[in-house]
């Protein structure tokens, strides 16, 4: 009696002291590393953001900042506002990071007193030990900085004990403290509150109604057992019924205004793609983030995790709560999850969570295995059928090699970038802070999800944003698309979202663009924007002229005594929860959970002993093997096929050095002559400002040691994807294959220096020094321009107003063109031209345009009433230098195509990155009925010619020019004349093409 | 009874003691309904003579004046105030939560420094329209009051002004940059070219006479110039920007000859021919 009552204490104190060791490790690993694993999360920096907003506005729940405004009732603000008291004291990224620690340490405690429930305090303690080591836990903090998760999780485990003691004992103290802590969980984390609740709420009730059973002594057969529990579960209907209505409560009435705003705002939008939900086994990069790293452990001990959880039957609540989540964490790689949750649910939620939410089921019988490989009968059976020594190996050599692993996921960003690098937004917040730049939005380009940092440091708005749940604009919300900073990353539909932004700027007031991606320069360029300064950090801000400032917007009104509630409650909550808990553990706290810890052996059949105690080391090794392997030996060149594919890899990510050992060594082909003659031959649209998104090779020929190829790539730029087809010389040398430099005549200028002289003009901008909006007579007027012509042409399905504009002024001018189109039903829509246009113009200088309007079904449904076409100008010091002397000349081909040639000659003094043509095909009377922007993908040399060929369909045969509807035409506001029409000899002569230079230079001239 | 008596007396005491005195509108002496800045100094006369707060509710903004204690009420001055914007206004004098409002209206003694206003529109004119320019004058004081014009009883007067054709920066005002108004060039009324074969680098040499207006005033400065240039082949357009009046190019002789014509905005010159020497 003494012996076990010695040992039980004994038992105590080691758990506890196992808890201290873990709450101590925890601060010391996650506490110090969090602070540097932060930048770099996927969500920290929108709860940052949100942190933030109530700072600032702590009762208003009305953001403005991002996508012209949404409410912040659209997520549980609990989070949130702690963060936003502490950064009172801290500055936000600080008072982020000591929140985390707080909660870490509280998700430690609620694991242990979790486990508790199922095992006696030491294998709770290693619990708790576990935690702090466990590789979903670390990447949920420092890889996808999910707060909210890991607060809604923290005091869910803490609730469960409480739950379970009110099942058992009764106690309404119990059921004050389970629902104190649930009602932080609600007021913190909505999926939790919605799916975890249902996960771990639902397991403990059974298993506080099992043992409860269980305290009878009966003997039952499983059905007999089941029936018997029901009957238990009526028994306490009082005050499961209690419990149940009381949570309802609590649920809606904590996050009322949530609630409201999901109903009355309900999620409308395509479905934006997340790696959770791929196929894992033929998407590795996802299967890797959310499968292998979250729950390596987790599958290597499945047989263990599987017969503790099995083996008792109060545990079969939870075991059937694990295998669903394990189930729904798999994401797409079974059909299973999608038909559990339904196509919807399936395409809205993101299902790392689920895995997430098994790996902590599973960590109490992890460490019920721990304890036993470590000191129990598992040890026991290794010691006796091989040694100590064995037992010492296995053990050491799983825990290290598990270590390396927990240290890969802490430098995951190192080896793969997830996140760009660190940027530095000081120079930013001065841009937006002088010059009333906060009067118009700005959009991030390649900042990742630092554009929320930006954003929680500045009262400028931005059009983009980073919670998708909330956002509401239409060309985010109809296309599968994250985010539009990011948007080379989605595809089309990425690109197509972004160009809709940049092209109807004016419809949003977005006047900033600041790009941190070079990869956005020829969309940004030929949608009208252009450079305007470069800042300290390297960030160059675009700029679009003609914009108006920012219109209010009505915000969505919220009743103020749901505002006063969102302000109110749900920090209340949390303070109600703390002085609780100081209450119960004065007043209140028992030893046990129970009268007795129930009894559970920690004996295991001879094969799931043999799995459980090598599957990991066997997973952890090969994981790392395999990570090394990729990295450092894996054989790139072993194969004519592999060795093209790798070339071009490393080329696509600029790994130059890497791509040049690919080229067969050579004294007279050095790493020099190879970066000379690449920077001689590439450069243009391919590969300077495109990704590689795929790649095919075909064998022409092939011996034992040379080989030709035949190399397809398809590239994609910002303005389109792009084809390319190479082919290439292989040898094999030493086993490997290597590329033949390929040989090429450059065309060599006969000057050895050239010079040009350019004109550029400054606008002195605001000459009297005052912060007062406008000075009359300050006032730069608006330069004048002209319509020579404007027509509307339908061709097939096709509508458009196709024209040409005149600078009729002394100075350059940047042009804001726009297209209403009026019907009858006195509805209107506007449209703006996209890359078919230059919208900066030299003094006397004009350009084509063509501006797309909807297409023939919907136009003759409408009736259209009217045409108006407005023009605004503004001084413009940029982009009205085009480039390039391009000659021409054009063939008939069948079927009213033509073929241009075109001959491009560089006469300026800088490279032409894209070298390109605006066209318009003309009828002999100079009307213009299509304009198009020819591009070519390699640069101009400075001195040098190029020549690219493209085809065109001449549509003035079959497309009609629509002169019965009225177009009125507006330059600044002001009713004006179109021009008479000129015939254009150099187009009749050229079967109807006129062409103009449009090139994209990449040099800022206009910066010097 | 006696100590009865003691306890409500001592209560009535203090429940009169505790009731405040109503405040009633101290009347300002020498009232005229008129303040003139700087020098006046306002004399009221009230039972409370501390505990006063006084400021000047204009249409422009509201300023606080000091307020001490007289011997028979109060006086509220301007401290350092020389000169407002003048017009209706309310003298707003507080005592606590009681609020008088007197209304008056602001007047300075001096006007300060004139400043006359020359506005011109619009501010740049073009040959190729109107040379008209509408021209406003009007004058303030120092606070920014309207002032009759120099000599006149009028605030303002407007004409229209026929302005010089001559290209140049002109100021309403001297010596005043803000006041410049601009005359810019007009469109070009005719383009000669003049076209040269260069042996020495193999190229043709396109150069454009002196580019007027119809007014004489050469071009602007980087006014685009189109040069297109063909072939029985090829069709070629460079574009050169003018730098005093005239553009010119150098063209890679690839042919043994062009045909050459420049085009600023909706003019073009002649067509001129370009041979290499045979």
């Amino acid at each position: 009696m003494l012996h076990a009552d010695t040992f039980r204490l004994w038992n105590e104190y080691k758990g506890k002291k196992l808890l201290l060791v873990a709450l101590s490790l925890a601060l010391l690993t996650h506490g110090v590393i969090i602070y540097f694993t932060l930048p770099k999360t996927y969500d920290a920096f929108v709860h940052i953001f949100f942190a933030d907003h109530y700072a600032r506005f702590w009762f208003e729940p009305w953001e403005y900042r991002w996508y012209t405004g949404f409410l912040t009732t659209s997520y549980p603000p609990l989070v949130h506002q702690a963060i936003a008291l502490i950064s009172k004291i801290f500055p936000l990224k600080i008072a982020f990071c000591i929140y985390a620690i707080i909660i870490i340490e509280l998700l430690i405690i609620g694991v242990y007193r979790f486990s508790k429930l199922f095992f006696d305090k030491q294998i709770a303690g290693i619990a708790a030990i576990l935690t702090v080591v466990l590789s979903s836990v670390i990447e949920t903090l420092h890889v996808y900085g999910q707060m909210p998760t890991l607060t809604g999780l923290a005091f869910l485990l803490n609730a469960l004990p409480f739950l379970y003691q009110y099942i058992v004992k009764r106690k309404l103290v119990y059921l004050l403290m389970s629902l104190s802590f649930l009602a932080v969980t609600v007021s913190s984390h909505h999926v939790t509150a919605i799916f975890g609740m249902a996960f771990f709420i639902a397991p403990t009730v059974f298993m506080a109604l099992a043992d409860d059973l269980a305290v009878q002594g009966k003997p039952y057969k499983l059905f007999g057992w089941l029936l018997a529990i029901i009957k238990t579960a009526f028994q306490k209907k009082k005050e499961l019924i209690l419990f149940g209505i009381l949570m309802l409560i609590l649920a809606i009435g904590l996050i009322f205004p949530y609630w409201y705003w999901s109903k009355t705002d309900p999620i409308t939008q395509v479905s934006i793609p997340h790696g959770s939900r791929d196929n894992f086994l033929t998407h590795q990069a996802s299967g890797l983030v959310f499968f292998v790293i979250p729950l390596m452990l987790i599958v290597a001990l499945l047989p263990a995790i599987s017969y503790y959880i099995t083996v008792s039957r109060r545990f079969l609540g939870w075991a059937v709560s694990f295998f669903l989540c394990l189930l729904l964490g798999s994401g797409g790689t079974t059909p299973i999850p999608k038909m559990l949750l339904g196509e919807n649910a399936f395409n809205i939620l993101t299902l790392d969570r689920f895995g997430f939410w098994a790996s902590i089921i599973a960590i109490p019988f992890i460490a019920k295995f721990l304890f036993a490989f470590l000191y129990g009968s598992v040890k026991q059976y290794w010691v006796s059928r091989f040694s100590t020594k064995t037992h010492f190996l296995l053990s050491a050599s799983s825990g290290f090699s598990y270590l390396l692993f927990i240290l890969f996921i802490f430098h995951l960003g190192s080896f793969r970038p997830l996140q760009p690098k660190e940027i530095e937004i000081d120079p930013m917040l001065n841009f937006l802070n002088r010059d009333e730049h906060m009067r118009w939005r700005y959009l991030t380009l390649g900042f990742g999800d630092q554009m929320a940092w930006l954003s929680a440091n500045s009262l400028a708005a931005t059009v983009d944003g980073n919670y998708h749940s909330a956002r509401r604009l239409p060309e985010l919300t109809s296309r599968p698309v994250e985010r539009i900073e990011n948007a080379k990353f989605s595809g089309v539909e990425g690109i197509a979202s972004l160009n809709d932004f940049l092209s109807n700027a004016e419809k949003y007031s977005l006047k900033y663009v600041f790009s941190n991606d070079r990869y956005y320069d020829p969309l940004l360029y030929y949608s009208g924007w252009n450079r305007t300064i470069r800042l300290e950090n390297g960030i160059m801000v675009w700029e679009k002229g003609n914009i108006s400032t920012i219109q209010p917007i009505q915000p969505k009104v919220l009743h103020p005594l749901l505002k006063k509630a969102w302000g109110i409650f749900p920090l209340s909550s949390l303070v109600l929860a703390f002085l609780l808990t100081l209450w119960y553990l004065k007043r209140i706290k028992e030893k046990d959970y129970t009268a007795t810890v129930p009894e559970s052996s920690d004996q295991l059949p001879v094969t799931i002993t043999y799995l459980s105690s090598l599957l990991p080391l066997v997973f952890s090794t090969s994981f790392l093997i395999n990570q090394v392997y990729e990295l450092l030996l894996v054989k790139e060149q072993d194969t004519p096929k592999n060795a093209i594919v790798n070339y071009y890899n490393h080329l696509d990510f600029q790994r130059f050095e890497k791509a040049f050992h690919f080229f067969e060594p050579s004294p007279t082909y050095p790493l020099d002559q190879y970066l000379l003659e690449k920077s001689v031959t590439d450069g243009g649209l391919l590969p300077s400002y495109a990704k590689l998104d795929s790649i095919h090779t075909r064998e022409l020929f092939r011996s034992k040691d040379a080989a030709r190829i035949q190399v397809y790539t398809r590239w994609r730029t910002s303005l389109g994807f792009r084809e390319k087809k190479d082919t290439m010389q292989l040898i094999r040398q030493e086993r490997k294959w290597y590329l033949l430099p390929p040989y090429y005549t450059p065309e060599i200028p006969e000057e050895q220096v050239r010079s040009y002289t350019y004109t550029l003009f400054k606008r002195q901008g605001k000459r009297v020094i005052s912060s007062f909006p406008t000075v009359k007579d300050d006032r730069v007027k608006k330069p004048f321009a002209v319509f020579r012509q404007v027509n509307l042409i339908r061709n097939g399905n096709a509508n458009f107003i196709t024209g040409e504009l005149l600078n009729a002024d002394d100075v350059p001018v940047n042009l804001a063109l726009r297209v209403q189109v009026l019907f009858k039903d006195n509805s209107s829509r506007t449209y703006y031209p996209g890359t078919h246009f230059q919208y900066n113009l030299a003094p006397k200088a004009s350009t084509f345009f063509q501006v797309d309007i909807d297409n023939s079904r919907l136009l003759d449904s409408l009736q259209i009433r009217s045409v108006s076409v407005y023009c605004d100008t503004d001084i413009s010091e940029r982009g009205y230098i085009h480039g390039g002397t391009p000659g021409y000349s054009v063939t008939a081909l069948k079927n009213n195509r033509v073929q241009i040639h075109t001959s491009l000659y560089n006469e300026l003094p800088t490279e032409i990155n894209i070298p390109g043509v605006l066209v318009a095909e003309k009828d002999r009377q100079g009307t213009i009925w299509q304009t198009k922007l020819l591009l070519h993908e390699k640069s101009a040399r400075s001195g040098l010619h190029l020549s690219f060929t493209h085809e065109l369909e001449k549509i003035q045969q079959k497309a009609l020019r629509i002169q019965q509807i009225p177009i009125t035409i507006f330059i600044n506001g002001q009713l004006r004349k179109i021009l008479p029409l000129q015939t254009d000899n150099s187009a009749n002569n050229s079967q109807g093409i006129a062409l103009i230079s449009h090139c994209f230079i990449s040099q800022e001239i206009y910066l010097q | 009874m006696t100590k009865k008596t003691i306890y409500y007396s001592i209560l009535f005491f203090f429940f009169f003691a505790c009731t405040k005195k109503k405040i009633t509108a101290p009347v300002w002496l020498d009232h005229t309904g008129m303040i003139t800045m700087p020098t006046d100094t306002l004399f009221f006369s009230s039972p409370v003579k501390d505990k006063w707060k006084a400021s000047l509710l204009s249409f422009v903004q509201p300023v606080q004046l000091e307020v001490i204690p007289g011997s028979e009420g109060f006086i509220v001055y301007l401290k350092e105030r020389t000169g407002i914007t003048e017009g209706p206004a309310h003298l707003v004098l507080q005592n606590e939560k009681t609020v008088f409002f007197f209304p008056i209206q602001l007047r300075n003694s001096s006007p300060g420094l004139i400043t006359e206003k020359d506005y011109r529109s619009p501010k740049t004119v073009n040959p190729d329209s109107a040379l008209h320019q509408h021209r406003m004058l009007y004058t303030t004081d120092q606070w920014r009051n309207l002032r009759p014009l120099h000599k006149s009883t009028q605030f303002f007067t407007e004409n229209i002004l026929e302005l010089t054709s001559q290209t140049g920066t002109y100021t309403a005002q001297k010596n005043n940059p803000v006041t410049a108004f601009y005359v810019q060039a007009g469109s070009v009324q005719k383009i000669q070219l003049h076209a040269s074969y260069q042996a020495s680098d193999n190229s043709y040499t396109v150069v454009t006479e002196l580019l007027k207006d119809v007014h004489d005033n050469t071009v602007a400065n980087g006014t685009n110039v189109v040069f297109s240039y063909w072939n029985k082949t090829m069709v070629y357009k460079m574009e050169s920007l003018t730098i005093d009046g005239k553009a010119s190019v150098k063209i890679p002789a690839l042919a043994d000859g062009y045909f050459i014509t420049a085009t600023i905005g909706q003019y073009s010159s002649h067509t001129i021919t370009v041979r290499k020497p045979s």
